[in-house]
């Protein structure tokens, strides 16, 4: 499951093997992440998809150390670079986080610190980790604001979050993920709180960030829309598993996991014609204790006995294309694309 | 936009003295009860009553004397005391700065307390050091203050020596003295104004830590120490400081007591005698000035919200 | 739950104060003043030979009866005339408001001592005097809580059913703002307590020789060396009660508002 663009040493930049993510609560130990495997390449996109509470933003603050209990990281490791972070992962250990790797988080106006300017908590964040002195500083929050497509530049430093609009703010949110030159950028739902017309832009800003920076980005998403247009590889996960893993392209072309497919099948965006938009029965498990057989068993179409009673293998079609499903070869999933519709 | 917001907050202040006075007055006046007829006492004689109450304005409209007491009180004139003879102004000017002393001394020392212990509180929730600290502010709450200051004393200035039991020395006469004298005094008087501080800073700060502008920090890097000190404490501060402010009430009806108790010749202090005395002027004047106070202090608080918080001024 | 038993305790013994005091509080027996605790006298006695289990015993019926009457009284008044405001607002919303914020300028307690020095010292005065200063804080909870709740859609259905504001209020309205009046209702009683006591100790609340923690405490004041017990056990028992008070409003208020 290896990504084929791999740093000098031949790893992967990015690489989490077998993540186990736990969160205590009063209803008992729920397990969030069930062995997840997910790598990322140098200046790789790589798109991790799935609905609300299927483990991918936990997934990405594990990397970022950011788990607070009562969540907990219980095994597996998450290596950057060849580093493991694990064993650093407690708040503040981690030397990484916000200079190599960095995040962009989901609500613009709330994860801007209200009291303060916003010039001034990305310069905090510049002078954490690097010794620039204060005019390098504020020199380089204008250079960022340009590099991401912020007009007036001057002006929005200065200014508080409340008094810029959702699509501004996500840029300032940006610029500061990118202000120390990180190789990792992690986006946990970038564009989820931004009107449809604002969506595109940060999209468009993305991909060019990608293409100049060569910056490799960890794109967090439910909505396939915005994974296929500009990720290179995708994960899908469900109730805390990766249940498919390929290239792009293959994904979106021929499905292998019955989730996969029922998840295209939701998305009008991909459709090409008037079928009816499809809905997924049923609801997220919660896992209090993780089901014996394959957890989506209970809303697959093509579900059958031995789904149930034993754990889904991994199966392997074309090179870099991997299913959990234990009927995956047998399935003729519907497809949403054609070849030469897909967005390369 | 700050400036406006500043001058109505002033207009606000002004109207709501304003309020405060004609209610003071009313209390005095409308309330069952001929002020002259006390002030005599069940000897004074019909005549001498009529003849107090002429002298005293009692007899004309309502209105009058209160248009008569205010104007004359924006002039400087409060009337003069029944039981000493002084004017109730010089009164007040002698004793307000003692009860400003007490007060700023209890306030000081109450921030200087609580807010460290709620940080610490804060970032460690449920452990000893948390529950301690919560424990022991119920505590000093739940205590008559009157009563902590009869207890210390007891301790501290009989039992050890280390303090003088009652009484009062200005600073510039004496600093050491002074101080000595206001040590039982203060810590009595601001334990549960601290107690107060306490759980609202805590609370704030714990619900601060949990924002996701506390987890983009912690994102970009920034150090546990500074995330807290200058991200997650500014943000606490302001309900915190409106807390300290308003409680400031709080803070002024504990020091009329703790007057009392340590004979501190203060507002407090004169404010308890007047009404032991039926001095009506005296409470009337001194009532106005605490008020003003109040409002002062609430203002200040208010100024100091609006410097913190950009959002503060742009909401009016 | 403790706080509860305790205050329940508190309660019982004020009610009946009588069956519990081992003695008259008021009688003075001169050969033995001043006794420390002993068998006989449970908490000793005081500088006028009168037993000080009693007087504190009927102490607690008088803090108890300033407590609940300035609770339950304020709490009446301050609810109505935030219920008032809240629900027909305009001009009558503002006046109330605008006299409510006028009272709040006042620290209660030198509201208090304007009061009393008008009406006098005494048990009765010390009630009014304490209500009229807590009352402002229920029209502020009381009417916040009414406004939230007239916004909502269904109080524009009863309307139009037909009910009356009074059947609306007592329907829909009340079950809203009880809890948040119950919880403050809790603390008021503690401040009650405690307000009551300084008021007693500089002589304007209940006058000896009827027994109040406060007065107990201003005449034990002046024989604290000699007879600490005095000042300790009343002040105590003021501890005592003011806490399982704030401890019981805590629990009310979780109970209450979860999210808190």
């Amino acid at each position: 499951m290896q990504s084929t663009h791999t740093t000098s040493t031949g790893e992967p930049l990015l690489d989490i093997r077998d993540l186990h993510i736990d969160i205590g609560s009063s209803h008992g130990t729920i397990v969030a992440v069930d062995g997840v495997d997910l790598s990322v390449g140098e200046g790789e996109v790589v798109g991790l998809v799935g609905e609300s509470g299927c483990g991918k933003s936990l997934t990405a603050q594990s990397v970022m150390g950011l788990l607070t209990p009562p969540i907990r990281l219980t095994r597996g490791s998450v290596r950057f670079r060849g580093d493991d972070l694990v064993p650093s992962s407690r708040l503040g250990a981690n030397r990484y986080r916000g200079r190599d790797i960095s995040m962009v988080f989901q609500e613009p106006l709330s994860a801007l610190n209200p009291v303060f300017p916003v010039g001034d908590q990305i310069a905090d964040v510049l002078r954490r980790h690097t010794a620039l002195g204060k005019r390098a500083i504020k020199e380089r929050i204008l250079d960022l604001f340009n590099h991401v497509g912020i007009a007036g530049p001057q002006r929005v430093a200065a200014a508080y979050p409340h008094e810029l609009s959702g699509g501004m703010r996500q840029r300032v949110l940006i610029a500061m993920a990118l202000a120390c030159r990180p190789s990792l950028v992690i986006a946990d739902e970038p564009t989820t709180a931004l009107d449809a017309t604002v969506q595109a832009q940060i999209i468009d800003l993305m991909k060019r960030l990608v293409e100049e920076d060569k910056i490799a980005l960890l794109l967090i998403s439910h909505d396939f829309g915005i994974i296929s247009e500009i990720c290179d590889r995708v994960y899908v996960m469900y109730a805390g598993k990766v249940i498919e893993h390929a290239a792009a392209r293959d994904l979106f072309r021929r499905p292998r996991h019955p989730y996969t497919s029922a998840l295209l099948g939701c998305v009008p965006a991909l459709k090409d014609d008037d079928s009816p938009l499809q809905t997924i029965e049923g609801t997220v498990p919660v896992m209090t204790k993780p089901p014996v057989g394959c957890g989506f068993a209970g809303r697959c179409e093509y579900v059958e006995d031995r789904c149930v009673r034993q754990l889904p293998p991994q199966l392997t079609f074309e090179p870099g294309h991997v299913a959990l499903c234990i009927r995956a070869r047998e399935l003729n999933l519907p497809t949403v694309l054609e070849q030469d519709e897909v967005v390369a | 936009m700050t400036l406006r917001y500043l001058l109505e907050r002033i207009a606000w202040a002004l109207l709501v003295l304003l309020g405060s006075s004609v209610l003071i007055f009313l209390i005095m006046h409308v309330i069952p009860g001929d002020p002259a007829q006390a002030m005599l006492g069940p000897e004074g004689t019909p005549e001498a009553v009529e003849t107090l109450r002429r002298q005293l304005g009692l007899d004309q409209p309502l209105w009058w004397q209160y248009y008569h007491w205010t104007s004359r009180a924006l002039m400087g004139d409060l009337g003069q005391s029944i039981l000493l003879s002084q004017s109730v102004l010089s009164l007040l000017i002698e004793r307000l700065p003692v009860t400003l002393a007490l007060s700023f001394y209890a306030l000081a020392l109450a921030v200087l307390i609580a807010l460290p212990a709620s940080m610490i509180s804060a970032t460690r929730p449920a452990s000893v050091a948390d529950h301690a600290g919560r424990f022991a502010a119920l505590f000093g709450l739940a205590m008559p203050n009157f009563w902590l200051g009869l207890v210390l004393v007891l301790i501290f200035s009989v039992g050890l020596g280390w303090f003088p039991v009652f009484g009062y020395v200005p600073l510039f006469e004496d600093p050491a003295r002074h101080f000595s004298h206001l040590v039982i005094p203060v810590v009595s008087l601001g334990a549960g104004y601290a107690a107060m501080i306490l759980e609202t800073s805590r609370n704030s700060l714990i619900e601060v830590l949990r924002q996701d502008y506390v987890r983009t920090a912690r994102a970009g890097g920034l150090s546990e120490r500074k995330v807290l000190w200058k991200y997650a404490l500014r943000n606490a501060l302001i309900p915190t400081i409106t807390v300290i402010g308003i409680q400031v009430g709080y803070l002024m009806s504990g020091a009329v007591i703790i007057e009392n108790v340590f004979a501190i010749p203060g507002m407090g202090r004169l404010l308890v005698n007047a009404v032991l005395s039926r001095d009506y002027p005296v409470v009337q004047g001194a009532m106005l000035v605490i008020v003003l106070i109040f409002s002062f202090a609430n203002l200040i608080v208010d100024l100091l919200c609006m410097s913190i918080d950009p959002r503060v001024a742009r909401r009016t | 739950m403790a706080a509860a038993a305790v205050l329940l305790a508190f309660v019982v013994i004020g009610v009946a104060a009588p069956l519990f005091a081992p003695r008259d509080p008021a009688f003075q027996d001169l050969r033995q003043i001043l006794m420390p605790p002993s068998a006989d006298f449970w908490f000793g006695s005081d500088e006028y030979g009168r037993d000080l289990t009693s007087r504190l015993i009927f102490g607690a019926r008088n803090s108890l009866i300033v407590g609940i009457s300035v609770v339950v009284l304020s709490g009446l008044i301050g609810s109505i005339f935030g219920i008032l405001a809240g629900y027909v607002g305009g001009w009558i919303d503002t006046v109330i408001m605008r006299l409510a914020d006028v009272m709040m300028a006042f620290p209660y307690l030198v509201l208090a001592l304007g009061l009393i020095a008008a009406l006098g010292a005494g048990l009765t005065s010390t009630i009014i005097a304490l209500t009229i200063a807590f009352a402002p804080i229920y029209v502020r909870i009381v009417r916040s809580r009414v406004i939230v709740v007239r916004n909502e859609a269904y109080i524009d259905a009863s309307v139009l059913i037909g009910l009356t504001p009074a059947q609306i209020s007592l329907r829909h309205i009340l079950p809203n703002v009880t809890g948040a009046v119950v919880v403050q209702g809790a603390l008021t009683f503690a401040f009650a307590v405690l307000s009551e006591a300084s008021l007693s100790f500089v002589g304007l609340g209940v006058p000896p020789p009827a027994s109040s923690f406060g007065n107990i405490i201003a005449s034990g004041r002046d024989y604290i060396v000699d007879a600490p017990w005095i000042t300790t056990a009343s002040g105590m028992a003021i501890v005592i009660i003011v806490l399982s008070l704030l401890i019981l409003a805590d629990g009310l208020r979780d109970a209450v508002d979860p999210y808190h």
